[in-house]
């Protein structure tokens, strides 16, 4: 009997060490190979302390957590400069590097012999010494770490993690701090971890580095993709597989190590099959806002325009964005060269020119995608110039993408609720201190998302995936998605191009409608159809410079730019 | 390159063919290995991470068929007499010298048939303009798969080659081919000669690490050199640009 | 549709493709004849590099039809177009920027099974472009833009295409080597017998050698006139 609560305590171990990787991998897309790395740094932070400083064990576990947060959360500012692939590699290289630190700082950690007889744990004045003993303190534990997870991930802060996961840059783009989310994952990830590793250096009484390697990374990670990646339950079938495995296989009478051969095997072949037939692993991700959307209604009859947040909308053409002596080069090319404009509130300005004029190149300066080599942006006679792009989503200024960039694993109503700012859930605080507060705000949030999504016309696709959509609905998602951000300066990067002739007159009048509710807008175009019907003005630019500015057709039936568009005779 | 530890020693078959047979069973994998799982897992456009767990998972599950099929014991390769060579105040080993050897006519076999061959040309220009190349009719799968086979049997001679100083055993494939892959980062990613000075860089640094720091920082110094280029110039010293 | 006298050498007809999940071209059809040259204009965005690179089998045809000399090519590989005669050229990186102009143009012979006959090309061409037998030996990318063009276009001869495909050949360039960038094509045409369709923004360089010209707009092809009447009409905005 015992034996079997062995295993069951062994399980939810893993399962809590799976719980704080998946929150890593499965909700924000971090790929760490270092996973057992932390495991095995809260281990013998958890085996030292209690060795040496004889903490009692609630003592150890703190000291566990503490020691492997400020680990997990340092190591992402590193890994902040570098590319998502390249974070494998890293990751990679601390996974060894702890590892070798592991063994060979025998001063420290006793190398391979490893730290033995690490007291038990008492509780209530009793000491737990059998699996039988341990298993209410292992299971307690491990309900906390779900429910601390599940809060986390299934909450508008797991949200912006999804989010990241899915497109960094979109979620810059809708005011989300990423940098900051890194971090605060990262932390909390190495924090659960070290709930299992200080629980493992007490049950087990005893810890060597060679429960800690880079293969135990590497199955940490596969455990965590085969059962599902974000999906908390699928963590708990993966654990079970994981040590299920090599115990059920203990009745072939075999040899220890063939035994594990054959689990690795198994293991190694799972993991192929599944990422060649089944990549969302076996209990697949969740969709939020699909059952429940039930408890969301549009109030009957009201006008979708009224939904439009007019947050200092000023109607009346007064400056509202104002861009002086903007310039940029790479390399040799001067992208932007001393670029001044002026964007009137209420009205819709197009930006148009030739190819490679450097039209895009204008919306990421104004909105911090790149900073600006000289120059300055004002935006309601703030300076914004050079600031991170999330950072000016929240004083009023935001785009859209040409190729939209929508969260595609999310649902169609979670994408524009994810841009709506202000939200108490997005943050650690209110969301494990205020969870009321919290929760109301979500509901209030959801219901001005259904009204954004009327608004544009597709309320009734409010639970699908984002990936279902046909690429014309997905760019009006997208325009409900940056109207959600409440800000009152809308870049939109090419939002009639990519689309059959039917969803250009349907996104025009949107853009009607936004520019008369008070909304300054800003349309990079090459159609000049598009142009001619939407714009109230229009800035010509070649070559990285403006050159005109007008109504759109007074500059048309100017010669001379005609000349530049369409290239000058010769001979 | 257990193929070839078990044709020389348990069949006693001369070491030069059993460094063809280790070849050819690296290319054959290799290219199995490509057509079974690469490929498929291209055309349905599986992400990097997935692409990168299955190789995992195949490592694992490789090396515990090695495990079970050969037993878990290091086991030597003969063949190559091993003698001291003192040159000088330099002392090291013939087996040492053939590594060196190796090293260097392979690596300018590489790059000769890179350079002057047709098949050579393709791959050059597949990794330097994959679009264009398949504008002029350069079949981007068939570069893949050749180049897959040609790596693969250079790991197969790569291992043999390892196992004649130190022993083969299951696990001995993950630490030279981190080292490979450090080798490669370091020296950037895309350039050949890069890789090998990138290979002669980790090796001075692990080496002459041993000589200023405590033992222990040695196993540990080609993962921080990693960590280090990663941070600080992810392309590599020899890196191509704009990749 | 103008009256045909000879049979098109590419007809495409109701063509629909695009990128990944992202439909650009939504029904665009045209026709070139044997020894024409034909341009495709259009705004930016409007699906004319796509529509190119649809007939040149970098992109898969979702609806309707590509015909090459009588044959339905759509699901031809493009290496396979290539032996059959079609020679695309890209917009950018229309070169191996790592390699000499030398290895370019040979890898502009690699579907050429016989060696010779493509050792014997490469001379001919050179001969053609004196400016790259000047610098054979660097590397393209160091080529200035309009060398670079002039690679790209030894290049695409090499393959002994029957049909060029160019996207934006004058993009980039300064006006003199433009003129001489089209005044060589024009020159290519008429001695290697080729049909030519180019995408062009710059209306005026397509208008130096296209004898018919496509308007396409929002991923369709909207009109199709002979040189002579799109030249005379002097400006284009209701076309963009």
């Amino acid at each position: 009997m015992d034996f079997w609560l062995h295993v069951v305590n062994m399980i939810l171990l893993f399962a809590i060490l799976g719980v704080s990787l998946n929150l890593l991998l499965g909700y924000s897309g971090l790929v760490s190979m270092s996973h057992a790395a932390f495991f095995g740094v809260g281990a013998y932070a958890a085996a030292l302390t209690a060795r040496h400083l004889d903490w009692p064990f609630p003592v150890t576990l703190l000291a566990a957590i503490a020691v492997t947060t400020v680990l997990a959360g340092g190591v992402t500012f590193p890994a902040l400069r570098v590319r998502g692939e390249y974070l494998i590699l890293l990751t990679l290289a601390l996974q060894m590097v702890l590892y070798e630190l592991m063994l060979s700082w025998v001063d420290l950690t006793e190398g391979r012999t490893g730290i033995s007889a690490i007291p038990r744990p008492t509780l209530f004045g009793r000491a737990l010494v059998t699996p039988a003993q341990f298993l209410p303190l292992i299971a307690a534990c491990a309900a906390v770490v779900f429910a601390v997870g599940y809060r986390v991930g299934e909450s508008p802060f797991g949200r912006v993690l999804k989010a990241m996961r899915d497109d960094e840059r979109a979620a810059l783009a809708i005011g989300k701090s990423v940098l900051r989310y890194k971090v605060l994952v990262f932390s909390i990830s190495g924090a659960l971890a070290a709930v299992a590793a200080a629980l493992f250096a007490h049950y087990q009484a005893f810890i060597n580095p060679f429960s800690f390697t880079l293969d135990r990374s590497i199955f940490l990670v596969a455990l965590v993709v085969l059962g599902g990646t974000a999906n908390l339950v699928g963590t708990l079938v993966g654990a079970i597989v994981y040590v299920g495995l090599p115990e059920m296989l203990r009745f072939l009478q075999a040899r220890q190590d063939i035994v594990d051969a054959i689990r690795d095997f198994v293991f190694g072949a799972l993991l192929v099959a599944f990422m060649r037939f089944r990549p969302q692993g076996l209990v697949p991700e969740r969709l939020g806002g699909g059952a429940r959307l039930g408890t969301v209604a549009l109030p009957a009859g009201a006008d979708p325009a009224a939904a439009l947040p007019a947050r200092a909308a000023r109607a009346d053409g007064a400056p509202v964005l104002v861009a002086e002596g903007l310039s940029k080069s790479f390399g040799g090319i001067r992208a932007a060269d001393d670029l001044s404009l002026v964007l009137p509130g209420g009205k819709v300005t197009a930006l148009v020119g030739p190819n490679g004029a450097g039209k895009t190149t204008v919306f990421n300066l104004l909105t911090g995608f790149l900073p600006p080599d000289a120059g300055r942006v004002v935006l309601h006679d703030r300076e914004v110039t050079g600031l991170p792009p999330w950072r000016t989503v929240g004083y009023g200024l935001a785009r859209t993408f040409q190729d939209v960039r929508l969260f595609e694993r999310m649902t169609v109503l979670d994408n524009v609720v994810a841009a709506i700012p202000g939200q108490p859930g997005e943050r650690l605080g209110p969301l494990f201190l205020t969870p009321r507060r919290a929760a109301e705000a979500e509901r209030q949030n959801r219901a001005k998302a259904l009204g954004y999504l009327a608004f544009v016309g597709l309320a009734d696709k409010a639970g699908e995936v984002a990936s279902a959509l046909a690429f014309g609905e997905q760019k009006l998602v997208a325009l409900a998605r940056l109207i959600a951000t409440e800000a009152d300066v809308l870049l939109l990067d090419e939002p009639a191009s990519g689309v059959d002739v039917q969803w250009v007159s349907r996104i025009l009048e949107l853009i009607r409608r936004v520019a008369a509710a008070g909304k300054t807008v800003c349309i990079v175009e090459h159609n000049l159809e598009v142009v001619t019907a939407v714009a109230d003005r229009a800035y010509f630019m070649e070559a990285g410079r403006i050159i005109a500015e007008g109504r759109p057709e007074d500059l048309m039936a100017d010669p001379r730019l005609g000349e530049i568009y369409f290239g000058k005779a010769h001979r | 390159m257990y193929a070839a530890v078990i044709a020389v020693s348990a069949w006693g078959v001369a070491l030069p063919l059993g460094f063809a047979i280790a070849a050819l069973v690296g290319c054959l994998v290799g290219v199995g290995t490509e057509l079974a799982l690469y490929r498929p897992l291209r055309r349905v456009e599986a992400t990097q991470l997935n692409i990168f767990l299955a190789s995992l998972g195949l490592l694992i599950a490789g090396q515990s068929v090695v495990l079970v099929v050969f037993g878990p014991q290091a086991r030597t390769l003969e063949g190559f007499p091993m003698r001291g060579i003192e040159l000088g105040p330099v002392a090291f080993t013939t087996i040492e010298a053939l590594w060196l050897a190796a090293a260097w006519v392979l690596i300018a076999a590489l790059m000769a048939w890179l350079w002057l061959t047709r098949h050579g040309l393709a791959i050059r220009a597949v990794a330097s303009n994959p679009e264009l190349a398949q504008c002029v009719g350069v079949e981007r799968e068939r570069v893949f798969l050749l180049v897959f086979a040609v790596g693969s049997a250079l790991v197969g001679l790569g291992g043999t080659l390892i196992a004649l100083r130190d022993t083969a055993s299951p696990t001995m494939g993950v630490h030279p081919v981190l080292a490979a892959f450090i080798a490669v980062f370091l020296g950037g990613i895309g350039s050949i000669p890069g890789a090998a000075v990138g290979g002669v860089l980790l090796g001075l640094a692990e080496n002459m690490g041993g000589l200023f720091l405590p033992g222990y920082w040695q196993g540990v110094i080609a993962f921080v050199v990693l960590f280090v280029v990663l941070v600080v110039r992810p392309s590599g010293v020899l890196g191509v640009r704009g990749r | 549709m103008s009256t045909t006298q000879t049979p098109a050498l590419l007809a495409v007809e109701d063509l629909a493709t695009g990128y990944g999940r992202k439909q650009v071209v939504f029904g665009a059809s045209l026709a070139v004849r044997p020894g024409e040259i034909v341009a495709l204009i259009g705004h930016n965005g409007a699906g004319k590099t796509t529509t190119l690179k649809a007939v040149a089998g970098l992109l898969p045809v979702w609806n309707g039809r590509v015909v090459f000399d009588g044959a339905a090519i759509g699901q031809v590989s493009s290496a396979a177009r290539v032996r059959r005669g079609l020679a695309f050229i890209p917009q950018e990186r229309f070169v191996f920027a790592d390699l000499t102009v030398t290895e370019n143009l040979e890898l502009g012979a690699f579907s050429i099974a016989d060696r010779r006959l493509a050792a014997e090309r490469r001379e001919t061409i050179l001969a053609l472009l004196p400016v790259l037998a000047e610098r054979k030996q660097q590397l393209a990318g160091t080529l200035s833009g309009g060398e670079q063009r002039m690679v790209s276009l030894g290049m695409a001869l090499m393959m002994r295409p029957r049909l060029l495909l160019l996207d934006e050949p004058s993009l980039g360039l300064a006006p003199f080597l433009v003129e001489r960038i089209m005044a060589t094509i024009q020159d290519i045409v008429r001695r290697e017998g080729l049909t030519v369709l180019l995408v062009e923004q710059n209306i005026h360089h397509a208008l130096a050698i296209a004898t018919r010209v496509y308007v396409m707009r929002t991923g369709r092809v909207i009109l199709e006139e002979s040189g002579a009447s799109m030249a005379a009409r002097g400006e284009w905005w209701d076309l963009f």
